[in-house]
């Protein structure tokens, strides 16, 4: 078999995508990009980050130094969802101003309502039986968010069509299946891609400001409900579901603090979409309050260029006293604690007893002085049971580059007495 | 408690402030967002890009980072097998293994 070198070049994107591949994958590509316009050509003219090669296995591999493990896919349907996931990094790479979050958008009276992937959220779902709604779909999976010059922070369009997993949950609802019967789909054995209408999704590139977010629970039976969501809980899911893992982590996590801050945060209960649907349209049919503008930094500055930033790594906790590392960014929310480590590469959270030990850690303090401290604060604990606690704490400090070790001045040696004597 | 124990007392929890008055909690760090070193994004090799609701991209372990959230890119036929055995969607423990491991 014979296949001709071909290149995908997708609309925004500097770099494309090399493809050696029959003529399945490229007739499904108009459904996957439904809303992100693309072209194929015969010459590359520019660099490649990826490339996709239908060998004589009848399989597809997708290869790229940015891809650790080598995969190859039976299907140019499974293959190409792969290079989605792909093309989202991709966009961060080529922009690192862009914070992403993992988790569909809807757009809901001219802001963006976004539901953070969360365990069985049923995201896909819920998108197109939106999408079935009247609601104008702005991704299923993924979200670059941007602050523009305004201040405001806006959500951008992936222009990807929704993707279900097979078989279609009941759930779904009535409405979405006729809604699904009337429109182009590609499906293979594990997947249905659905293609939107032009109207029915935005466009790629396409940005409308946040207006909140709504974190899914779908529980089998459950009585539709939604309700407030406090802001630790909130940051926490949200920092666990963006990727913008190239940029500085302070920028990343004051961003974020700023959102779940500003922007309101619910939690909705739920199993059938449809009541869902009717619940959030009441939710969201007008917003009262206006657009809160990020003023912190406007832009997400990549400090740690190819995130190898160096930074202290202590194995050795139990001799010497410790403090916290600099640049250490901290937030607290709802009496919980948030910071960077490594160096700007990583966001840890801290439950009230790892709080409390980073807390001691304000001044310098080794870890006999940390135990005697909370011994104190707790006498009904056994001063074993603190100090294996205090130990594993300090060491997870230590080798997130949480500590800074405080060196000590060489005492000096002073002369004997008998050889100061004349 | 003498006197001088209270004084002592009362300076070691002057580090920890109010902060004394909740109760003993055995402390946990959790790794919610770790750095890609350099390029090392990868479309389907992590769990929750491999078609799985974000499963695996919240934190569970104490200290443990947790893996890098992403979008949801196809799970491999082979990997499915591998963790559920053979494709059979009348069982309902198949279903539940695709289900919970987000395939």
């Amino acid at each position: 078999m014979v296949l001709k070198q071909k290149y995908l070049v997708l609309e925004g994107l500097d770099a494309g995508i090399s493809l050696k591949v029959n003529s399945a994958f490229m007739e499904a590509l108009p459904y996957i990009f439904s809303h992100w316009p693309f072209e194929i050509v015969a010459d590359a003219d520019r660099d490649i980050f990826a490339t996709i090669e239908l060998k004589d296995d009848g399989r597809f591999y997708l290869t790229s130094p940015f891809i650790e493990k080598k995969d190859s896919y039976n299907d140019p349907l499974n293959v190409i969802c792969a290079l989605v996931a792909e093309l989202a990094w991709q966009r961060l790479r080529e922009d690192p101003t862009l914070l992403c979050i993992h988790g569909a958008a809807a757009e809901f009276s001219g802001r963006l309502v976004v539901f953070p992937a969360t365990r069985k959220a049923g995201k896909s779902t819920l998108s197109v039986a939106m999408a079935a709604a009247g609601l104008r779909m702005f991704t299923d999976d993924f979200l670059p968010i941007s602050v523009e010059d305004d201040r405001i922070i806006y959500g951008i369009s992936s222009g990807v069509s929704p993707r279900l997993r097979r078989p279609f949950p009941n759930q779904i609802g009535e409405a979405a299946l006729e809604f699904m019967a009337r429109r182009p789909l590609l499906s293979n054995n594990q997947y249905t891609y659905v293609k939107p209408l032009k109207t029915e999704s935005a466009a790629y590139g396409e940005a409308q400001p946040l207006g909140g977010f709504v974190f899914l629970e779908r529980v089998d039976g459950a009585e539709v409900a939604i309700s407030e969501i406090s802001t630790a809980d909130a940051l926490k899911t949200l920092i666990c579901q963006n990727f913008s893992r190239t940029g500085n982590a302070a920028d990343i996590l004051a961003m974020l603090e700023f959102v779940a801050l500003n922007l309101p945060c619910y939690l909705l209960k739920y199993d059938h979409a449809e009541p869902a649907i009717d619940l959030l349209k009441a939710e969201f049919a007008a917003w009262n309050s206006p657009l809160p503008r990020f003023s912190v930094r406007p832009e997400l500055e990549n400090e740690t260029p190819n995130g190898k930033a160096l930074f202290d790594r202590y194995s050795d906790v139990e001799t010497g006293q410790f403090e916290h590392a600099y640049c250490v960014k901290t937030v607290s929310a709802d009496g919980q604690r948030f910071l960077t480590g490594r160096n700007g590469q990583s966001i840890h959270y801290l439950n009230e007893g790892a709080a409390l030990i980073w807390q001691i850690l304000n001044e310098p303090a080794s870890l006999d002085e940390a135990v005697e401290i909370l011994c104190a604060a707790f006498p009904e604990q056994t001063e074993a049971a603190i100090k294996k606690d205090v130990l594993r704490c300090f060491k997870d400090f230590g080798k997130n580059g949480l500590l800074r070790k405080i060196e000590r001045a060489p005492e000096l040696e002073l002369p004997s007495a008998e050889r100061l004597a004349p | 408690m003498t006197k001088t124990d209270a004084l002592s007392r009362r300076k070691l929890l002057g580090r920890i402030g109010l902060l004394a008055a909740v109760g003993y909690t055995v402390p946990a760090l959790t790794t919610l967002s770790v750095a890609h070193a350099g390029s090392a994004a990868s479309a389907a090799s992590t769990p929750s890009e491999s078609s799985g609701p974000s499963e695996a991209s919240g934190p569970s372990e104490a200290s443990g980072p947790s893996e890098a959230s992403g979008p949801s890119g196809s799970a491999d036929p082979a990997v499915v097998e591998a963790t559920c055995g053979v494709k059979n969607l009348n069982d309902p423990a198949y279903v539940q293994c695709v289900v919970d491991n987000g395939f």
